[in-house]
């Protein structure tokens, strides 16, 4: 079993505190993605959790072992963790053959050589590699070269795959692809698997559970779909989704709230007098219809993108985006009626920026 | 070892470098003294052929300590740590992966320093004694004494020992830069 326990871990570089008392909690068979922008900590979480780095503080348990404990002085080397990673450079070794470069994880395990062999076959035929195994990593193109970095992660069959942001160097089609693939080959395993990115549908598609962090902390942790329906802070907000949710500032009492220019009926009684309100571009009705429920807004721009058209709307100052089917028609200049779909705001207290439900809605 | 971020390692660097610092006639000038009588364990080296090897290696250090350094830097950290959680040993690594990528980067640093050496006169002409004579303190010899076809002779040899160096210095820098494309791409 591999589970894994993170308790309180922190990495200082410097002044720079790269990891802030995480704790996390990932599940036997996950695949759990850490999410942020560039300098959130997320690598140095990922490299805390495969020993190449040491952190300053804490704890991590992989199933019943601590391998890392800054109380009991514990730091297992990565070799003796047990998992494979896969690094964003790939990491193949120039001088050795597709075959020797996976051949090494099972010769340091000292693996008989007829048992070596036949794994090694069987893994480069998963992968399709079984007839390119004596060329050199600098003979392949780069999907071929990210199969061998990945055939390397099987080959010894750990418990743990660890993942540094594997698919940033393949060509946007090419990347779309080997996400079905390694989803694949993971489940397949069963294997516990922490993958870290910057890209948002990577993290939306392949995942269990989505981790976003900021600034060495972590700011949420929740299946896809949560993540991308009820943020829990305005940075999460912002972060996920594109085009970019619609974040508001407005003031209010009860429940409807203004800040001059627009007025919205949350629906609801947050105890907040500022909040600052989240819609998706999708989530806002717009209609050509001045008699339609809402309020009037002007039509600023128009961005047709394939299957949907995103639109720029103003009322008074204040801008927002909406989301509209590739169908509609509308022209910049026009008048519409936009209201927000009232089940889908997301209230946000403006002082502390976190999420107020009904559920927690208490006075600070 | 490598990442010279630890004090000892930053240390080795800078004290490799300090024969750099003195000219070359006044270091053999300090062997000279150094190593005239015997010094604790070490016999007197004056007049052996040690003492040349010595001062030579010496001197040229920094040439072969900074290209050593250079080919094992420019590894990149990740092939050394792919091999790291693979659970490949310190041993392991060196030999299987640290070795077999900087070996070209080396030689060519020890070929700098051999074809340097070749040519050398100012740093051991203090030092030699007539049994110890090298290339270049026994032409300077014989041009004291107008043997010009002789010195010419050595001269020449010095010079296709230097050009046959300097070949395979070139060889293997083409073969490394070779190899550095292919890891870039």
């Amino acid at each position: 079993m591999a589970k894994i326990s993170i308790r309180n871990l922190t990495k200082r570089y410097g002044d720079m505190t790269a990891l802030n008392t995480v704790s996390l909690e990932i599940d036997n068979g996950e695949f759990l993605v850490l999410l942020g922008p560039s300098g959130c900590g997320k690598t140095t979480l990922l490299r805390c959790l495969a020993g190449l780095e040491t952190p300053d503080e804490g704890e991590i348990i992989i199933g019943d072992e601590v391998i890392y404990s800054s109380e009991q002085k514990i730091m297992q080397p990565p070799g003796k963790r047990n998992l494979g990673m896969v690094f964003q450079s790939y990491a193949l070794w120039p001088h050795m053959t597709v075959r020797d470069n996976v051949k090494f994880g099972l010769d340091v395990l000292k693996t008989p050589k007829a048992a070596s062999d036949r794994q090694l076959d069987e893994v480069l035929t998963k992968l399709g590699m079984d007839h390119l195994s004596e060329r050199y990593p600098s003979e392949l193109s780069g999907g071929q070269q990210q199969r061998v970095a990945l055939a390397r992660l099987l080959a010894t069959k750990p418990p743990i795959f660890l993942m540094d942001e594997p698919l940033s160097n393949l060509d946007a089609r090419l990347r779309m692809d080997m996400r079905v693939e390694l989803k694949r080959f993971q489940s397949e395993a069963g294997a516990t698997t922490v993958y870290v990115t910057h890209d948002q549908t990577e993290a939306m598609t392949m995942s269990t559970r989505v981790v976003v962090m900021k600034n060495g902390e972590i700011q949420q942790v929740s299946p896809p779909g949560e993540l991308y329906k009820q943020p829990q802070n305005t940075f999460v907000a912002d972060f996920i989704g594109m085009p970019r949710i619609n974040l508001v500032e407005l003031q209010g009492k009860g429940q409807v709230f203004s800040n001059g220019d627009i007025t919205v009926d949350v629906g609801w009684h947050p105890k907040a007098k500022n909040v600052v309100l989240g819609s998706r571009p999708e989530d806002l009705t717009i209609s050509p219809d001045l008699n339609a429920v809402g309020e009037t807004y002007t039509v600023m721009a128009v961005l047709p993108n394939g299957p949907e058209t995103i639109i720029q709307l103003q009322k008074g100052k204040t801008v927002v985006i909406g989301r509209v089917g590739h169908d509609s028609i509308f022209e910049s200049g026009q008048e519409v009626r936009v209201a927000y779909t009232q089940a889908a705001l997301n209230v946000y207290d403006a002082d502390t920026q976190a999420l107020i439900s009904p559920h927690n809605n208490v006075q600070n | 070892m490598r990442r010279a971020s630890n004090p000892l390692a930053v240390l080795l660097d800078q004290i490799a470098f300090i024969p750099f610092l003195f000219p070359t006639i006044a270091f053999g000038a300090m062997y000279l003294t150094l190593f005239a009588e015997p010094v604790g364990p070490i016999p007197a080296l004056y007049g052996t052929f040690t003492l040349l090897v010595v001062i030579s290696v010496v001197s040229r250090l920094p040439y072969s300590v900074k290209t050593g350094i250079t080919a094992v830097t420019q590894i990149g950290q990740e092939l050394e740590e792919a091999a790291e959680v693979a659970g490949a040993s310190w041993g392991r690594r060196f030999r299987k992966i640290i070795m077999p990528l900087a070996s070209s980067g080396i030689m060519s640093g020890m070929m700098v320093s051999f074809v340097g050496v070749m040519r050398e006169l100012s740093l051991i002409i203090l030092l030699i004694t007539p049994a110890t004579r090298v290339l270049m303190t026994a032409g300077f010899g014989y041009a004291e004494e107008g043997l010009t076809q002789l010195t010419n002779a050595l001269v020449l040899i010095v010079a296709l020992l230097t050009i046959a160096g300097e070949l395979i210095l070139w060889k293997i820098g083409k073969g490394r830069m070779a190899r550095l494309r292919e890891k870039q791409s």
